[in-house]
């Protein structure tokens, strides 16, 4: 029975929604926690096709929570109840670990530095041959391969800790009866009508501070699976790639044009994120779902998956946020529908929202209004707290890159912080800003030039290019980055 | 030989001169309606009055070349009621300039166009959720679809069963009033003329205020929904020119700024309120600088709606336009009024358009920059410089293409159903949604 809630109930909803948990990582998070958390999209369901080889998204759109959710049949039932194609049964389907940076089954980035330091990609494929030997004769496949791998490779591929280069010796000296035996298993489970997918993800942990053997890693990869694709029917690969590596990737040339066109990109649109807010607030705790009572959207119950929403346009979310936030983003409807502006205000330079962004954005309004009581009951983030909680998100989100994608960009926020540069700015006066002696870095930049660098920002949307040749941020990087708004009129007083 | 503007600023700017500055309390400068320039000085208790006018015509005599208009007033410690009075009302009328100090200070007399440079007037009531907003449309030239926009709204809204009320305070080239006639055919009778000319002189209360608008319930336009209650400019006849000749706008500025229960536009409005509690009032503004525009921009409207095209002409009148509602505001230290802006008339034309809207946003954004926004770190502003993209606020324009259709229509009854849908309606939504109203 729906508990009626009073202003005095406020202050724990808003702990309730400070803890939706957008800071912890997918991979960590507890399986009924995570399966209630997470929202199954279409894109997800495009991503099971056996004919799609590539999943493109930035980090945070969403990559690595698919990837776990496919390891659970839950989660994977889910997926595949919106996918508009026949999928492969899941019960005739396995999933294999192709690269992960989680875990110690694949070597430390700095391994697989050393060992790329003097290979091409057409070596690098070899390895990714071995490599997906090895998660095959770790899985259910393993009899079959039992009593054909030759010697040398099944020592290589055993042993739980793995030695590239001896991995790499033994599948250089073997490739036709390794390509036999992968080309038996193939047959095998067609014969038998099944699956085996292999995914391969955090592909930028391969060699994150090295640009070059990154894409040497990375072209090998996508090399052979552009070559063998086509060969196996039933071996499918999985290849999640941040968008800004799939921009480079492409630039290599025709072996990635092979695949590319099987690709689906995980783009969030208004309706994604606003349920996926809705998912998340009220599977977080009881109260905030007869808190929410009418004007939940329209959803319903599913077993570990919690509360789902089915509404399926935008408008079904309004009042649902027009709830927590209010309707307006300020004392009169001038100042902006809370509706719209909400994401409006996360975007990237590109026109991206993150999934969580907006978790991030509610969590931090939330602490903020515990802090600072503002709004009245019932609604729950004033929006003060709102704009506050943008630039709470703006230096999560820098923070978040700095440690866990691009830790050179460390080097470039405390250049432009000591600089306080202000936003619109001439292009050819960033470019200069962006200059800096990378020599003997750790963690270098794939382009050290100021234009080539300012290029790579733009494309990760931190910056944009406005008319003139001038440069500009959106509000989600303006805080972290340390910059300021040029312009405006002062008072008087 | 200087030109007025120069001679004026350099005038002001002589008054700083150390010398003056050691003989006076405080100092201003009165400029007349021809645009010459007087000087008044409060001198301090020790100086001499006469060396005091001697130093102020030395010094800010040339600095005003031929619009010197040699006269100083010293103001002297004992004066006479009469004279103190006089001081006295003039220091209170003048304005610091800059703002922020007490020292000098600028009077200026003007013939017209108060509403545009004088002090914000009020609303005629405030805007609260029940209380119908005054929407002002207004445009810098003509022809870019300032009232086919106004129409739409107020198509809209009718259709969508709310009442609109739309006035024509456009008189020197009525419009609106004629597109939504009472009787197909019929010309509209008084209106916002006539009634500026009888209020100021009609006994408290007798005025009947259905005398001055009409009803337009033409099915082809309105189809099923509420009817239009429309205030035209006046009744066009033969009388017209000479209605119009008497019209006071330094009358209508004073008592909208002052008396507001005095005030013509004031009463006119909420007469019109009393009677049909309409949703919405829509205001078709004249273009360019008309007196009545700048009153309409000066806070008798709630919400205006700037119309712009993407032309370095429009932007000129577009951007003072800005500066009234903003920059004057802010630097008396008062909030902004609300607006938003459309750029009208954009070229279908896929290759043009893009240009085109680039090109107008980021002018948008740059005009709202130096005459509206206040500076980024300000904490006492309602607006400080905004993310560009940042779609609520009020550079970011709203689109409306060219539509051949639109353009060329003989009635309103042949393009309402046009003004209904896609762009239309979507802007009559836009507009609405900014003063928290709905369709």
């Amino acid at each position: 029975m729906t508990r009626i809630l009073t202003k005095n109930d406020a202050p724990r909803l808003l702990e309730e929604i400070s803890q939706m948990g957008s800071s912890g990582s997918a991979e960590a998070e507890p399986q009924h926690m995570f399966l209630r958390r997470f929202l199954p999209l279409r894109e997800h369901a495009r991503a099971l096709d056996p004919d799609v080889i590539l999943v493109i998204g930035d980090r945070g759109a969403g990559k690595t929570e698919l990837f776990r959710a496919i390891q659970l049949p839950p989660g994977l039932q889910s997926i595949q109840a919106l996918s508009t194609r026949t999928l492969p049964d899941p019960g005739r389907s396995s999933w294999l670990v192709g690269y992960s940076s989680s875990g110690t089954d694949f070597p430390a980035e700095l391994v697989f530095r050393q060992f790329s330091a003097d290979k091409n990609p057409t070596d690098l494929q070899s390895l990714w041959l071995g490599l997906l030997i090895r998660c095959l004769s770790r899985s259910n496949r393993r009899e079959l391969l039992a009593h054909t791998l030759p010697e040398t490779v099944r020592a290589s591929v055993e042993p739980p800790q793995l030695k590239l280069e001896q991995l790499y010796h033994a599948i250089t000296q073997n490739l036709e009866p390794c390509f036999g035996l992968l080309d038996q298993i193939d047959a095998q489970l067609a014969g038998s009508e099944q699956w085996v997918f292999i995914s391969y993800d955090e592909l930028d942990r391969v060699s994150a501070g090295d640009w070059s053997q990154l894409q040497t890693i990375l072209r090998g990869l996508v090399q052979f699976w552009s070559s063998y694709v086509r060969r196996w029917k039933r071996l499918r690969p999985k290849i999640f790639l941040r968008k800004d590596l799939f921009n480079r990737v492409a630039l290599f040339g025709p072996d990635v044009s092979k695949i590319a066109a099987q690709r689906v990109e995980l783009v969030w649109s208004t309706r994604n994120l606003y349920a996926l807010l809705a998912k998340r607030l009220i599977n977080q705790n009881d109260m905030l779902r007869d808190y929410f009572g009418a004007v939940m959207p329209e959803g319903d119950d599913r077993g570990e998956l919690g509360w789902f929403p089915t509404a399926e346009s935008d408008e079904d979310y309004r009042k649902f946020v027009e709830r927590i936030c209010g309707k307006f983003m300020g004392a009169a409807a001038h100042k902006g529908l809370a509706f719209t502006w909400i994401l409006n205000h996360l975007q990237d330079g590109n026109g991206r929202v993150l999934p969580r962004s907006i978790v991030r954005l509610f969590e931090k309004a939330a602490d903020i209004e515990l802090t600072n009581r503002r709004a009245g009951w019932p609604t729950l983030l004033h929006h003060t707290s709102m704009r506050a909680a943008v630039d709470g998100v703006s230096e999560s989100r820098v923070q978040e890159i700095e440690n866990e994608e691009f830790p050179w960009i460390r080097r470039i926020r405390e250049k432009l912080q000591s600089l306080h540069p202000q936003v619109p700015i001439d292009r050819r006066d960033i470019e200069q800003m962006l200059v800096l002696d990378w020599q003997g870095s750790t963690n270098k930049p794939p382009e050290t030039s100021g234009h080539a660098l300012l290029q790579l920002l733009m494309e990760l949307g931190i910056f944009y290019l406005r008319g003139a040749g001038r440069v500009d941020v959106r509000d989600l990087y303006l805080k972290g980055f340390g910059l300021k708004r040029k312009g405006g009129i002062a008072r008087p007083f | 030989m200087k030109h007025f503007i120069q001679a004026r600023q350099d005038a002001l700017d002589a008054l700083s001169n150390a010398e003056i500055t050691a003989l006076t309390e405080k100092v201003c400068l009165i400029v007349d309606l021809q645009g010459k320039t007087w000087v008044l000085a409060k001198r301090t208790a020790h100086a001499s009055t006469d060396v005091l006018r001697g130093k102020v015509t030395e010094i800010v005599g040339p600095a005003a070349d031929m619009f010197w208009g040699n006269k100083v007033w010293v103001e002297e410690p004992n004066l006479s009621l009469a004279n103190k009075n006089l001081y006295e009302t003039a220091w209170k009328e003048a304005h610091p300039e800059p703002l922020g100090q007490e020292r000098k200070f600028i009077l200026d007399r003007r013939l017209s166009k108060d509403a545009w440079l004088g002090t914000p007037v009020e609303n005629p009531w405030p805007l609260i959720e029940q209380t119908p907003p005054v929407i002002s449309f207004y445009s810098f030239k003509g022809g870019v679809g300032r009232t086919t926009a106004l129409l739409a709204v107020a198509i809209n809204l009718a259709r969508a069963g709310k009442s609109a009320v739309v006035i024509d305070f456009d008189l020197e080239a009525p419009g609106v009033g004629s597109s939504l006639q009472p009787i197909q055919g019929v010309t509209p009778g008084l209106g916002v003329l006539e009634f500026l000319l009888d209020f100021p002189v009609a006994p408290a209360g007798s005025l009947d205020i259905g005398e001055f608008y009409h009803q337009c319930d033409d099915r082809k336009i309105i189809k099923d929904g509420e009817p239009i209650y429309v205030v035209p400019s006046g009744e066009v006849d033969k009388w017209y020119l000479e209605k119009l000749a008497r019209v006071n706008y330094e009358y209508l500025y004073q008592t909208a700024g002052t008396d507001t229960s005095s005030s013509p536009l004031h009463a006119l409005l909420k007469l019109l309120r009393g009677k049909l509690n309409p949703d919405v009032f829509l205001v078709d503004s004249r273009a360019g600088f008309h007196d009545l525009g700048g009153l309409s921009l000066s806070g008798i409207a709630h919400f205006q709606v700037l119309f712009g095209l993407d032309s370095l002409q429009s932007w000129d009148g577009i951007s003072l336009a800005v500066a009234h509602l903003g920059k004057d505001m802010v630097q008396s230290d008062k909030v902004q009024r609300d607006c938003a802006i459309v750029h009208s008339m954009v070229s279908p034309n896929a290759s043009i358009r893009e240009k085109q809207l680039q090109r107008f946003k980021e002018k948008a954004f740059q005009v709202f920059c130096d005459n509206y926004y206040d500076s980024a770190d300000s904490t006492a502003g309602e607006w400080p410089v905004p993310d560009p993209e940042s779609a609520e606020s009020p550079h970011f324009p709203f689109v409306l293409t060219w539509n051949e259709q639109v353009r060329n229509y003989l009635s309103v009854g042949d393009i309402a159903d046009v003004l209904c849908t896609d762009e239309y309606r979507a802007l009559s939504k836009f507009i609405l949604e900014k003063v928290g109203k709905s369709l």
